[in-house]
């Protein structure tokens, strides 16, 4: 294991903390910043405590697993976007009803396997993949939506557009790691640093991009578009 | 082993590439779209307010001409008859009339006091057809094209009604401006021989107004500045009327402008 590690776990959780203050004007965002300020402040205490766990027990990839930490956190982040995204399209009442469908599924997936597994493997590798899917389409059909109201000018001027584009690229980025990185794991516990690491890198594009969406949002003259 | 986590690793680096390319591309599709979009919008807009201005300026023109003619119509047709008038009656009261022409001058003044209530008449008519008050467009219309109808120019007019409906005041007016403009145009400018109005009552309220004369270029005419702005209050009214208005003309061929409204 490399100090590269180290250096991009510890940058992600500086952007992490650097999007979490930027967003740290809580009156101003009703709705849907919210759930996504929420969530930069969870994922800063997980990178943090992940952080710690590495540098102060030199827990290695494997032992992350265990202490639960990256379940937690994205059974928190699916709650916080799927609130999200339930509020930004839902407008529709067929595209709620089909996310609504998404999440019956994930939870039908997930249920039958607690009992026999335990919480271990609630953390399966096609749940991380249906994870990645669910939010890779929500966000597509967020875009879609985004794209029918015609009056957003700019979208780069748009806190909406880069919360979802951060979205997109974060879950299609991380798609093919969480689909793979178990049977690295299996192989090669060194290799699936690198994996991990790639994840990071992730991590540190979604929270510049949460970030700029926070600053571009504090620029906004009255507080919320939508 | 170790060559099958390279391997593995390799499958997770291309696979993160390609999936997060195609979601940039995505995004950069959805800022270029949106951009395009916002630029097409703005230039409709700009071009509905070019029109629109075109319109007020129309308006604003044409009120002043109406203005301007009623001035010279009361200053020339009734001004000068009653300083007459008032001219006469001086010579009167002073006596520097003999006796044998007195009854003459009086004769006179009387004539020029009825032509001036003929021109009052006339002028406030215009201003607000009576017949259009009192009997309703399709008579006012009717009465108009008798009017205008001449030796040169036979100016027909025919309703053919299916439907009982009633328009509003303000309505009829406005149908009746635009009938006498589209007139006013087919004997200005068409020299034809025959102008058509006809007026359908169904479920809609449609007016026709053709004529076989010579025809113009409705393009080119729009884009000449320097012509009149009767084709601009046409439209300004018909809009006013939440209508459409569709125009057929080919030089040499006549002309044929329908309009049509819902109740
Ligand atoms: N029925 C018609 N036949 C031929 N030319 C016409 C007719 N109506 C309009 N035009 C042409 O369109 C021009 C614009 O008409 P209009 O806007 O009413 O202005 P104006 O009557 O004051 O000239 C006219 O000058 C004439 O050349
Ligand atoms: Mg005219």
């Amino acid at each position: 294991m490399g100090y590269y590690y180290y250096i991009i776990l510890g940058v992600s959780l500086t952007t992490s903390f650097s999007a979490f203050f930027l967003g740290a004007k809580w009156n101003a965002y009703q709705g849907y910043l919210k759930y996504i300020f929420v969530l930069t402040l969870i994922s800063s205490i997980a990178d943090a405590i992940n952080y710690f766990a590495l540098w102060y027990y030199k827990i290695t990839a494997q032992y992350f697993y265990q202490l639960h930490i990256s379940f937690f956190y994205r059974l928190i982040e699916f709650l916080l976007l799927f609130e999200f995204f339930k509020w930004l399209v839902g407008i529709n009442r067929r595209l709620v009803i089909s996310i609504q469908v998404v999440a019956a599924l994930y939870f039908l997936w997930c249920y039958p396997e607690v009992p026999y597994t335990g919480l271990q493997m609630i953390d399966s590798t096609p749940l991380r993949i249906l994870n990645c899917l669910t939010f890779i389409f929500m966000s597509i059909l967020a875009l879609v939506h985004y794209l029918r109201k015609m009056e957003i000018e700019n979208p780069i001027d748009d806190p909406l557009f880069f919360t979802i584009s951060s979205v997109l690229m974060y879950f299609s980025g991380i798609t093919f790691i969480a689909a793979f990185d178990w049977y690295l794991q299996e192989f090669d516990r060194n290799a699936s640093y690198v994996s991990w690491s790639f994840q990071n890198l992730f991590v540190i594009l979604r929270n510049v991009l949460f970030g700029i969406a926070f600053y571009k949002q504090s620029k906004q003259p009255n507080g919320i578009r939508v | 082993m170790e060559l099958e986590s390279d391997n593995l690793l390799l499958l997770i680096s291309l696979g993160t590439m390609v999936t997060f390319f195609l979601s940039g591309s995505i995004i950069f599709f959805v800022i270029f779209y949106q951009k395009k979009m916002l630029q097409k919008k703005m230039e409709t807009q700009k071009i509905e307010t070019d029109y629109q201005r075109k319109l007020l300026q129309s308006t604003i023109e044409s009120q002043e001409k109406e203005r301007k003619r009623i001035a010279s119509e009361l200053h020339d047709g009734v001004g000068a008859m009653l300083s007459a008038t008032k001219l006469n009656l001086g010579m009167i009261t002073n006596g520097t009339i003999p006796k044998e022409e007195l009854k003459e001058v009086v004769c006179e003044s009387k004539d020029m006091i009825d032509e001036t209530i003929d021109t009052v008449r006339r002028i406030s008519k215009d201003l607000l057809p009576s017949s259009l008050e009192q009997f309703g467009l399709a008579k006012a219309l009717e009465e108009l094209t008798e009017k205008l109808s001449n030796q040169n120019t036979h100016v027909t007019f025919e309703l053919i009604e299916s439907k009982d409906h009633t328009l509003d005041v303000q309505r009829q007016l406005l149908t009746f401006r635009i009938v006498q403009e589209l007139i006013n145009n087919a004997l200005r400018h068409s020299e034809a021989s025959l102008v058509k109005v006809v007026v359908k009552v169904d479920d809609s309220f449609q007016i026709v107004v053709s004529d076989n004369g010579e025809g113009f270029d409705l393009e080119a005419t729009r884009k000449d500045i320097k012509k009149g702005v009767g084709l601009y209050n046409i439209e300004n009214r018909v809009s006013l009327l939440n209508g459409e208005v569709k125009f057929e003309s080919k030089e040499g061929k006549g002309t044929t402008i329908s309009i049509i409204f819902e109740f």
